[in-house]
């Protein structure tokens, strides 16, 4: 890596991780499918209206679009860590304080996310796999069929476990600081 | 496993909202709030076994077709943003705006509404005119509490002139039709507007000093009048091309949001200011804010389905109804505590939260789902605006010059809060101003 300001940081100035900077840049490229479903929906309506030739794909596709890019934001917004949350409290605190607070909230987050980890799992695994094990993609069963439901239920899964990982990883940094703190205080302490 | 559901629902529910603002008190950001609540009542009430409820609703929340509206109104409004096709219609309605004293402000808010119209997005509008009209109107000598309080209120017009995703996000929850709500929200919608006009024209009327007379040559450039029906036209042309499909029933508001995208991205070629940067960089934005409030909304939407499953609603439901006081004081008692957790809570947490509970009471009293919506969302303006978390206020902090604080912002909006209140209380008294138009 070059010099200090070449590391990307969060809103807050944190340094952001190696997983966070990948799952932003990659972000950036997901994005794109937000694009790729207005210019489906616009297909669709100009088919629909000035050809009368409805297409049978273009809903379920611009869901699937979407949804991902929506799915994905929520890791994007967490290495960023651009989460709304109402800090005025927190603030005032004192420094070590707010250090142990910020330590809990950490070890909910992680709770949290891997809960949801769990729960993805069991959904994926249904809609990847048949009661016997053997892989069929679940699908949506209209008339186009498509197998959106198992693709955005397989994001949903991959994003709940990389908030899993940006979770334990923000915790880390956490009790970094708060050790940290408490170091320092033990060497002024010796003073 | 914890056997919560000993407590009973009554005890439930005071607990699940005592976590709630705890947690809200230790910083936990609001997309994992509710959701962790959520999560943590489905495994104490009903065992580790209904955690998948939770990503299923996940599921079916960013599955909505309506909700998708929103992600592409973002990107419109993120496109509007790196484009100059705001600042040319402002400059443009300054050949008008600048012949009448205050008339900047006027202007200001015209260009608000306009703004409101071509997107349903909130902050970027405050953000939006922070930049162009609040400098503007201090290099002109405007009076400073003026001016900020026209930026804030025009800017949070956003969530009513349609298409507001906020309006999008409750009839989602509603289920309601959100043409019907569009439609409802348009005179109310320009009622304030109008309020806000007259309020402003009147106080230059009767001190002069708040809006020093401008002379032609301190104005802008509008580049003479071709130009400047071209720059009024190019933001008319969008708003015909969304509000056009929708009402016409050409679209669903989803298709018309992204018709409106391509209007822009069309506008934008046409000026040549279509560039790859431009549009990576509105991709990244609107990343970034379906990110924060696509979350919230499914971290809310999983606590409300946990919270209907341990019989919460019908609980609320039923103290509610149970009180022995008239349907208007019930409905005022709602908007009390929207404008509570507007205190604390982003607006989209608020409906998904709030709506699942209030709109069947609505009904079940006789009132209009649709007018509700309206009423709804002329709240969510008022908490927009008023401290101590009002959004706008620090929208504008993060644009304004350096010298303007939060308590300049906010001791600057109240007179346009109270003028939300007074349009607010004569909607809840005559649901008629919103329903007229729906019924027409």
């Amino acid at each position: 890596m070059g010099s200090k300001e070449d590391i990307p940081r969060t809103i807050n100035g944190q340094p952001m991780s190696r997983l966070d900077i990948w799952i932003v840049k990659l972000g950036n490229v997901v994005g794109w499918l937000y694009f790729v479903a207005v210019i489906i929906s616009v297909f669709e309506v100009i088919m629909r209206y000035g050809f009368n030739r409805p297409t049978a794909w273009a809903h379920e596709t611009t869901l699937m679009l979407v949804g991902i890019g929506m799915l994905w934001g929520g890791s994007y917004c967490m290495a960023e860590d651009r989460h709304i949350r109402v800090t005025v409290i927190r603030d005032a605190m004192g420094r070590k304080t707010r250090r142990i607070v910020d330590v809990i909230v950490g070890v909910l987050n992680v709770l949290f996310c891997a809960g949801l980890a769990w729960a993805g799992f069991v959904m994926s695994q249904k809609a990847l796999f048949d009661p016997t094990g053997a892989f069929r993609a679940q699908r949506s069963g209209s008339a186009f069929n498509s197998p959106a439901p198992a693709v955005v239920k397989t994001v949903l899964f991959i994003v709940v476990v990389l908030m899993t990982l940006q979770a334990v990883q923000q915790l880390w940094a956490k009790i970094r600081i708060l050790r940290q703190l408490k170091s320092d205080q033990e060497k002024n302490a010796e003073n | 496993m914890f056997e919560l559901s000993a407590l009973g629902v009554e005890w439930g529910t005071f607990l699940l909202f005592g976590m709630m603002i705890v947690l809200l008190i230790l910083g936990k950001p609001l997309a994992y709030l509710t959701g962790f609540v959520a999560m943590f009542f489905a495994i104490g009430w009903f065992g580790p076994n209904v955690l998948p409820l939770l990503t299923s609703r996940i599921y079916s929340f960013v599955g909505e077709y309506t909700l998708i509206a929103v992600p592409m109104f973002v990107l419109m409004a993120s496109l509007l943003d790196r484009t100059n096709i705001a600042k040319d219609l402002y400059n443009a309605m300054q050949f008008f705006g600048g012949r009448i004293r205050g008339g900047v402000a006027v202007q200001t808010l015209v260009v608000a509404v306009f703004l409101a119209a071509m997107s349903g997005i909130i902050g970027g509008e405050t953000v939006l005119l922070g930049m162009l009209a609040l400098p503007q109107m201090l290099r002109l000598g405007y009076d400073k509490k003026l001016a900020i309080g026209t930026v804030c209120a025009g800017g949070s017009l956003g969530t009513m002139v349609p298409p507001s995703i906020v309006l999008i996000i409750y009839g989602l929850t509603a289920n309601v039709s959100i043409g019907d709500l569009f439609t409802a929200a348009v005179i109310p919608a320009l009622m304030l507007a109008g309020f806000y006009l007259v309020y402003i024209l009147a106080r230059c009327y009767l001190n002069p000093d708040l809006a020093p007379a401008v002379t032609g040559n301190e104005l802008a450039d509008c580049g003479g009048m071709g130009k400047v029906i071209t720059d009024i036209a190019a933001p008319g042309i969008i708003i015909v091309f969304v509000l056009g499909s929708i009402y016409g029933g050409i679209a669903s508001v989803t298709e018309a949001a992204s018709v409106g995208v391509t209007a822009v991205l069309l506008l934008a070629a046409f000026r040549r200011e279509l560039k790859f940067k431009v549009l990576q960089e509105s991709i990244v934005q609107t990343m970034r804010t379906c990110g924060m409030i696509i979350w919230i909304g499914i971290s809310a939407s999983a606590l409300i389905g946990v919270y209907n499953l341990m019989g919460g609603s019908r609980f609320v439901q039923g103290m509610i109804l149970g009180l022995d006081v008239s349907p208007l004081l019930i409905i005022l008692l709602m908007m009390g505590i929207l404008i509570f957790l507007g205190m604390f809570m982003d607006w989209i947490g608020i409906a998904l939260l709030t709506m699942p509970i209030f709109v069947p009471i609505v009904t079940g009293l006789g009132y209009d789902p649709v007018w509700f919506g309206v009423v709804f969302c002329m709240n969510m303006q008022v908490s927009f605006l008023s401290p101590p978390f009002g959004p706008a206020a620090f929208y504008l902090k993060s644009v304004a010059p350096p010298d303007i604080t939060l308590v300049d912002i906010f001791s600057s909006v109240w007179p346009f809060i109270l003028m939300q209140l007074l349009a607010l209380s004569l909607v809840v008294l005559n649901p008629e101003i919103a329903l007229w138009l729906v019924n027409f």
